[in-house]
């Protein structure tokens, strides 16, 4: 198609040039590029499964047009770590029984991770408005809470190391 | 707490499998394959609930930019089945063809586009035309029945087993038992408690929505990729469809995005099928959410009713059942979960000695139910909860007190059990473990039950009262279902088990693994679990009916310990002394006199290439010859706000008997998550249909699930037990705790402001009309 | 679909020229996405540093734009602990929305169930335009068409004194889209500015003594059905929670 755009955006810490339409979203741009990681779950903004983090905070990548992402920094859930060196909000998250199906565990972890950035200690209620647009169908939400209780712990204990 | 069986493996905690690649956003799921390019499908729905379709031209669809095939009734087999994925042959009717000249319900499959791109398939689809005469829906459950009434289904359909099945009156399925005589036992009884109860069409929302994707192989044979629970019978279904030999379709489960009986469904993988096996192409299908709502499958929405007679003493002298359930517009499951609904109900109570129970499935215009964890149980256990504790009351007994009296308990039996099955006779048994009485016990302290039950806390407007429910489910079907696997070692003390069990995110992958470490003597790690590919792993008949557990689980039990005989006998023949001298543990055979070690790895390299060779592996299939019950007695404290009808869940506690359980973190994450579901479902998921019988809420936007900031209060107790014929223990957990919430919840109203929440879900209008009435 | 482009202006001045030549602006998009992406241009807001400020002076709290809801809410939370408006902007939505979405883009689209025009209403803020210098009113830029579409918001400006009292909003779940809310807004004494949007008729403003508002609070215009509640109980729901809200705001008892 020619009207085509040829963007660039860094993902996980490299930049690369996308070619997309002017009206895709962020979530197809990502998932057409092999970002597979970055999950559809609904499309309209109300299941989080789509959510990576844009410019230091959470998004649902269905609810953003690719454009608009132009020169930015994205972070999916494979910037964090992976099974040979996960990240302590990942180890956290599979050690407190937080992931079963496993499609929603990316947002998950992406939200607890932008939520952990900025307060390292979060109460519960702190907790919950972070993670409050990650729908989850399998753990009923118990674990993902004691999963980021124990990330919160596990991540302040490395920055005193 | 565990009762000690000194199990090295079963009943730890241990991480499962798959969750460090899937926190890592590194393991796959069926849309996130990528296949040489594939053809997208999408599909044109009904937006009437019921015509024929007169005239349907699809040439201008197929001249469209892209479009490589347009499939509809003209095009396709017209081979009768059920989409439901049962063991063969299905209980379900064969109501169902790819495409239909009718249209049975808003949202029902018109045609499919297939097209190079999403986006022109989708376009194309504005390009058929489509004439409908509509006629007269039916929307009324009550009313299907009635003389005159329009009828869904009358061209051929039958049923694959000899069952009732009337489409000439709309009844999908017929399920009628009775012991003793209710009217004599009414007579008998000192009042009789009469109600009717309704619970709603509701969807499963696994996270993931339903996708299939379709290639070829090197030397032309199908692959199909696909979000199932039953990739057995997904090969089955498009082989018998579409007329493709089995030998020709590869079935691969890769990661699954949650099930809950949505994807024990087989109804787009013929599609894509045919459409791959016709243009040599591959093809991809991913439904949106939209689509999931409206076309994929729900929970059955049923009423129930119920005469109970009472004796002051609490004696049920008669209890008589009389349940209607919506199939909806096709049939799958609509025999089988109605039947749940009295097998795993009724035998809970089991000293009813005059009994019935009437069921009856029929269609409407209305989407398609299907199976839904809790499988029929869920809605049963909806009515009778409130019922036993409205028994309890007229009695003046604690409703925990009367439940303890006159529940089933070890070592007792049902006459439910044998005449209730999968569209058959049901299968005898007794009761070899039954520890509701201890769920009971721990579930009342962690509520506080003796400070909250009828105190009535009032603040303000605001009143506080605790319920409970008392539940069992099956471990899978008995004679029916059938699971095997293949476990073979390799030369460092790892082991290859493959199984048709399916992992849709449960954890059976690990759990599995668990039980055959536990038989061979080595750590659960040194197991390589693959799982499920029709290829390269054995039969199995899927996940669900709460089965894999059980009944995967004494399949893999069976074949671990032959596996392990074999490593005794090498290692016998190593150092020269009889089988009864070695003792097998922690991946190390021992001689018990000399201490002499020898490691697996040893002795698996020892038959490989040194003597006596063979490769030490194992199959083993396995059908269950019973289906022991898991039990739970939920708790629920709630809050009623009196005058705008406000009721807030404070606290849910779950405690469960499901024998031993093998990993008591996924087993609570079974059991939280089956909860929460329940509490959603109780409180405000619903579909809405307009009068058209369109579902006007297909989105999560205004079909409500609770999210992290909704939740309750949760409280999870696995109680101490042990089944004799599960694998070290087990039992099934899968499914039961999703039956507690409604019933619980209704009960605990009922304690704090004295009114009956008969119809699920309870939104604040129906507790404030109540309310108002109770004034 | 046609040939959209997208602009990315670093100015306000460039943003007139793309508005004169019929384009659209882009905030978070969130609103966009959900309608019909049917323009030529779509220009983004996110580069003019301007919509991005934030300050207080002469008792007003002006907030750019193109400020998320998360971040105005951070930002009013910090003025002034446990205000109306930063309750109603943190519990819009759900959290990666409120990231995204701007105060521009919402107050622009002004949905039905917006968790900000009523808290906006009962606090007398108003809106400054590119086109113009003069800030208007929320309540006339949502009522006059051509005064929306004249420019685009660069500036939310609120009475610093209008943002303490109550909100309510009335949903079935957390992550959900108000039926109604409620703002009540204290202005000193027993005077109260108050903002119930939902009513069929639109957003209602009233004004006055708490005791006169009690009064009209049990008479309050009809509501529409939704899902399934019918609009019976949603406007007797209101009344109780306007009367609940308005006996608990700036009473002995905390909110």
């Amino acid at each position: 198609m020619n009207n085509e755009l040829n963007f660039s955006f860094t993902v996980n810490g490299r930049e690369k040039t996308f070619c997309f339409p002017p009206e895709a979203t962020l979530l197809t741009v990502l998932r057409d590029n092999g970002y597979t990681e970055v999950h559809n779950g609904c499309e309209t903004g109300e299941c989080g499964s789509c959510v990576v983090i844009l410019n230091g905070v959470t998004v649902n990548s269905c609810m953003v047009l690719a454009a608009s992402a132009m020169d930015g920094e994205i972070l999916t859930v494979r910037a964090l770590g992976d099974v040979h060196n996960p990240h302590p909000i990942q180890r956290a998250f599979a050690e407190s029984g937080a992931v079963q199906c496993g499609f929603c565990t990316p947002g998950q972890i992406l939200s607890a991770y932008a939520l952990l950035t900025e307060k390292p200690s979060p109460s519960d209620e702190e907790i919950k408005q972070a993670l409050d647009g990650n729908i989850c169908r399998c753990t009923g939400y118990k674990k993902i809470i004691e999963a980021v209780k124990l990330s919160a712990v596990r991540m302040k204990g490395d920055d005193d190391e | 707490m565990m009762m000690n069986k000194n199990f090295k493996q079963a009943g730890l905690s241990h991480e499962k499998l798959d969750s460090i690649a899937l926190a890592c956003g590194r393991e796959k799921y069926t849309d996130d394959f990528r296949i040489d390019e594939p053809l997208f499908i999408s599909f044109l729905y009904s937006d009437i609930a019921s015509g024929l379709i007169k005239s349907i031209n699809i040439s201008r669809a197929e001249a469209a930019d892209g479009v490589k095939a347009v499939l509809y009734y003209g095009n396709t087999p017209e081979t009768l089945h059920t989409t439901a994925g049962q063991g063969f042959p299905e209980p379900s009717p064969y109501d169902c063809r790819m495409f239909d000249s009718k249209v049975r319900f808003v949202g029902d499959r018109i045609a499919a586009v297939a097209a190079e791109t999403k986006k022109q398939a989708d376009a194309a689809l504005k390009l058929i035309d489509v004439k409908i005469e509509e006629s007269e829906p039916l929307f009324d459950m009550e009313k299907a029945m009635d003389a005159g009434a329009p009828l869904i289904h009358t061209d051929d359909e039958y049923p694959a087993i000899p069952v009732t099945y009337k489409p000439e009156i709309n009844l999908a399925a017929e399920v009628l038992i009775s012991f003793g005589d209710i009217e004599k036992g009414l007579a008998e009884a000192d009042t009789v408690i009469e109600d009717s109860y309704n619970m709603q069409y509701a969807s499963h929302c696994a996270t993931e929505p339903h996708a299939v994707a379709v290639y070829f192989d090197e030397r032309g044979r199908m692959v199909i990729i696909s979000a199932t629970q039953v990739p057995f019978h997904v090969r089955r279904i498009v082989s018998m469809v579409c007329g493709i030999a089995i030998q020709n379709i590869r079935v691969i489960k890769p990661r699954v995005g949650g099930g809950f009986g949505g994807k024990q469904e087989v109804f787009l993988e013929q599609v894509a099928a045919l459409t791959a096996w016709r243009l040599r192409r591959s093809v991809k299908i991913v439904l949106s959410r939209k689509e999931v709502f409206i076309n994929a499958r729900t929970r059955h929405a049923m009423r129930s009713r119920i005469r109970m007679g009472v004796k002051k003493t609490g004696e049920i002298t008669a209890l008589e059942v009389d349940d209607l359930m919506n199939a909806g517009a096709y049939g799958p499951h609509a025999l089988t979960v109605l039947s749940n609904a009295g097998a795993k109900v009724l035998p809970l109570f089991n000293k009813i000695e005059n009994l019935s129970f009437t069921g009856r499935s029929v269609y409407t215009n209305l989407p398609i139910g299907g199976a839904y964890r809790g499988y029929g149980a869920t809605q049963g256990y909806f009515a009778l909860n409130q019922h036993i504790d409205a028994a309890a009351r007229y009695c003046g007994i604690d409703f925990l007190d009367y439940v303890k009296k006159w529940h089933i308990k070890s070592g007792e039996t049902s006459a439910v059990f044998a005449a209730l099955g999968e569209g058959k006779e049901g299968v005898s048994q007794y009761i070899k473990s039954c520890g509701l009485g201890d769920c009971i016990d721990l579930g009342a302290e962690a509520i506080g039950w003796a400070e909250k039950r009828g105190k009535k806390i009032r603040s303000g407007s605001k009143v506080r009262g605790v319920g409970a429910a008392v539940c069992m489910q099956g471990s899978g079907i008995p004679e029916i279902d059938m699971a095997s696997c293949h476990i073979k070692m390799n030369e460092d003390g790892s082991f290859n088990l493959s199984t048709g069990a399916t992992d849709i995110g449960t954890g059976s992958d690990t759990i599995l693994a668990q039980i055959a470490a536990e038989a061979v003597g080595t750590s659960y790690d040194k197991f390589i679990v693959l799982s499920s590919d029709t290829d390269t792993t054995p039969f199995d008949t899927g996940a669900y009916a709460s089965s894999t557990t059980y009944i995967t689980g004494n399949a893999v039990k069976l074949c671990a310990l032959k596996i392990r005989a074999q490593l005794e006998e090498t290692a016998a023949e190593i150092l020269s002394v009889e089988k009864s001298d070695i003792e097998l543990s922690g991946g190390t055979a021992r001689q018990i006199l000399t201490s002499k070690k020898i490691s697996y790895g040893e002795l698996c390299a020892y038959r490989l290439y040194t003597s006596g060779q063979y490769q030490i592996q194992a199959t083993q299939s396995f059908v269950a010859h019973e289906s022991p019950p898991p039990f739970t007695a939920q708790f629920a404290e709630v809050e009623v706000d009196l005058e705008t009808g406000e009721l807030k869940l404070l606290e849910l506690v779950a405690a469960v008997d499901c024998g031993l359980a093998l990993n008591p973190i996924l087993a609570e994450g079974q059991v939280e998550g089956a909860v929460l579901n329940g509490i959603s479902y109780a409180l405000t998921e619903e579909y809405l249909f307009n009068s058209k019988g369109r579902m006007v809420n297909p989105d999560y936007g205004h079909y409500k699930i609770f999210s992290i900031a909704d939740m309750p209060k949760l409280k999870t107790i696995i109680v101490d037990s042990f089944e004799q014929t599960g694998p070290y223990g087990a039992k099934s957990i899968g499914e039961i705790a999703l039956n507690g919430p409604a019933p619980a919840i209704a009960n605990a109203v009922f304690d704090a402001a004295g009114i009956r929440l008969k119809d699920t879900p309870f939104t604040p209008e129906k507790v404030w009309k109540l309310l108002r009435k109770e004034v | 679909m046609k040939d959209m482009k997208w602009f990315f202006p670093d100015t306000l001045t460039e943003v007139d020229e793309l508005l004169k030549n019929g384009y659209k602006a882009h905030g978070g998009g969130t609103f966009l996405v959900k309608t019909a992406l049917n323009t030529d241009g779509l220009f983004d807001l996110s580069r003019i540093p301007q919509l991005k400020e934030f300050g207080i002076s002469g008792g007003y709290i002006s907030l750019g734009s193109a400020l998320t809801y998360t971040k105005a809410a951070a930002v009013l939370e910090s003025e002034s602990a446990g205000n109306f408006m930063s309750k109603a902007l943190s519990s819009a939505a759900a959290c990666p929305l409120r990231n995204r979405i701007t105060l521009g883009g919402s107050i622009y689209a002004a949905p039905k169930w917006s968790d900000l025009i009523g808290p906006l209403l009962a606090s007398d803020a108003s809106v400054r335009l590119s086109s113009s210098d003069k800030p208007s009113a929320v309540s006339d830029y949502l009522s006059d068409k051509k005064l929306r579409h004249s420019g685009i918001i660069t500036e939310v400006i609120i009475p610093e004194a209008n943002i303490a009292g109550g909100y309510y909003r009335f949903t079935q779940t957390h992550f959900d889209y108000p039926m109604f809310t409620i703002t009540v807004s204290m202005r000193g004494n027993e005077d109260l500015s108050c903002c119930i949007t939902g009513p069929a008729s639109g957003p209602l403003v009233l004004k006055g003594k708490r005791a006169e508002l009690l009064k009209s609070a049990t008479a309050l215009p009809d509501f529409n059905k939704e899902r399934s509640l019918s609009g019976e109980y949603i406007k007797k729901r209101a009344e109780i929670e306007f009367v609940r809200l308005l006996n608990i705001t700036g009473g002995n008892k905390n909110e």
